[in-house]
């Protein structure tokens, strides 16, 4: 989280300046995935009944400033309620997106003035213009994890999203025609976005959820079923996992070998080189070169 | 006749050992070769793979005695040909180097010199934070410029761009400014701009440094998206006259 504060010529509610007193303003922002799109949830609320009515009249609004350097993204998410949500393309959006949120004068304010300024503003009064910042809340800082790189030929069969369940717990899995979807529940997706930040540890995140994602959709190519396989066999992950498994040679449909066994094979013995990356991982926490990030 | 292809792409491996050799001082005179046939032996195999995105091949101007008076119709090309590409792709530093590498190192050795290892890393890759890596980097800065500065409401969309790549250092100025990102703004001071070039007066490097100073003060003070346009090119005209006034 980053805190954004400047100097302005009349009071502004923020948690870095006493120019109000008994006032809040609190904002929050998270994001999840949902196929192409980010999907934005906003959160914000004040204590201060001069803001608040200014908000209720239409003169200023909650704004979210999204910015995102890497790829010139810049956009101002507008809302009166306490709470909103938005949606962007995810080709929109690349590395790091800050978001800010704020309240801000929408129309001229004249003569502006709060019960709760600091006792050096009391009796002040301020014009202020369509634009002027009146409250200002921690900024977010998020970096984008995209599942799939966007100029490679070859996209990834398998991508890890929130479960739509909010009540969910543990993982799932689903294969509708593109890709094998990995679902976490709320928790647990929390904790997956943290660690995927961390590249030391990729494979062992990789093993952990797609291996037995891989052992599940296994069990489809040795039905016995025709329409069950008339059914997927047109599905690019089914194509594309049929292709790696012409590569070494496997029958998919015939060979006698436990699905598990199997999805280690064809993913080239994953866990062997997650627990030779968690062991390096170990060694670099005992040599204290985490310091206190671990 | 040029047939459909796909854009290459350099693998991010394939980047860092540049940089590493680069830095070690020993690629300089491979870069000052005229072809790059040279990459080929350098990765001992074809130094590109080809990403997702179709394109028709196309070629640049580089008959300009001033390299840099190439630059207008050349965002024209390059814009114009990949107008397809999402923000995101064209953000990837791995699109631009091959980009440079491969079917526009001429165009990068004519427009910026290949000669210290600086040039290179500055206009063949990324070699800044975001925003400024991709307006120096020789070929994603026609395309941004373009990007940022395509207008479709006007006669002919690339004027600003047009206007622009005529001033020495006003893409400098008004790109490596976050403010820029926001379309509408662009479109407010372009606008301002042209009123002053139509109105006989000369708006130098120095009065467009001034203003896009002030620009960026009063970005901190107000959220400029929210402020009517009106207001905003109001606060910019009368800042404008002034700074052209007290010169």
């Amino acid at each position: 989280m980053v805190n954004s504060h400047r100097y302005y010529p009349y009071p502004v509610l923020s948690e870095v300046s006493d120019d109000y007193h008994d006032s809040s303003f609190l904002a929050n922002v998270e994001y999840s995935y949902s196929q192409d799109f980010l999907e934005f949830s906003f959160k914000a609320d004040t204590d201060n009944k001069g803001l608040f009515d200014l908000i209720d009249s239409d003169h200023a609004v909650f704004a979210f400033h999204m910015e995102c350097p890497q790829t010139s993204y810049r956009r101002v998410v507008t809302f009166k309620g306490t709470e909103h949500e938005t949606r962007i393309r995810d080709n929109r959006l690349s590395g790091k997106l800050q978001v800010c949120p704020f309240i801000v004068a929408t129309k001229p304010i004249v003569e502006y003035s709060n019960d709760k300024f600091n006792s050096d503003y009391q009796g002040f009064k301020f014009n202020l213009e369509a634009g002027s910042v009146l409250a200002i809340a921690s900024c977010y800082e998020f970096t984008i994890q995209k599942e799939k790189d966007e100029l490679s030929k070859i996209p990834s069969i398998f991508y890890i999203t929130k479960h739509q369940d909010k009540n969910f717990k543990g993982f799932d899995i689903t294969y509708p025609q593109d890709r094998i979807g990995v679902l976490l529940g709320e928790k647990e997706y929390q904790q997956y976005r943290v660690l995927n930040n961390n590249a030391l540890i990729k494979n062992t995140l990789i093993t952990f959820l797609i291996l037995p994602a891989l052992a599940q959709v296994l069990k489809i190519f040795k039905s016995e079923d025709p329409v069950v396989l008339e059914q997927y066999s047109g599905y690019r992950w089914f194509k594309s996992i049929q292709y790696r498994a012409d590569q070494l040679d496997i029958d998919l449909a015939e060979i006698d070998m436990p699905e598990i066994l199997l999805a280690q094979t064809l993913l080239n013995y994953p866990v062997l080189s997650s627990l030779f990356e968690l062991a390096d991982v170990l060694l670099l926490q005992d040599s204290g070169s985490y310091g206190e990030e671990f | 006749m040029s047939t459909t292809t796909f854009l290459p792409l350099l693998t991010e491996n394939r980047i860092t050992e540049m940089k590493i050799e680069l830095d070690k001082g020993v690629l300089l005179e491979k870069f000052q070769n005229p072809t790059n046939d040279w990459l080929k032996e350098f990765f001992e195999d074809d130094p590109f793979r080809e990403t997702n995105i179709a394109y028709t091949p196309f070629s640049l101007h580089m008959e300009a005695e001033r390299p840099q008076d190439s630059e207008a119709m050349n965002i024209r090309l390059v814009y114009g040909n990949l107008m397809h590409l999402s923000d995101s792709q064209a953000s990837d530093e791995r699109l631009w180097a091959a980009l440079c590498l491969g079917p526009f190192y001429s165009y990068v050795q004519y427009r910026w010199g290949v000669s210290s290892e600086q040039k290179i890393r500055d206009h063949f890759f990324f070699n800044f934070g975001p925003r400024r890596s991709v307006i120096r980097n020789a070929i994603s800065r026609l395309w941004w410029i373009g990007r940022l500065s395509y207008e479709e409401t006007l006669a002919d969309p690339f004027a600003y761009s047009d206007y622009l790549s005529k001033h020495a250092d006003f893409i400098f100025h008004v790109f490596e400014l976050n403010l820029s990102n926001n379309k509408q703004l662009v479109r407010t001071l372009m606008e301002i701009l042209l009123e002053f070039e139509d109105n006989n007066i000369n708006v130098n490097t120095n009065h467009l440094g001034a203003l896009m100073k002030y620009f960026n003060v009063l970005g901190g003070t107000y959220i400029l998206d929210m402020m009517p346009t009106e207001t905003l090119q109001e606060k910019l005209r009368l800042r404008l006259h002034r700074i052209v006034k007290e010169e």
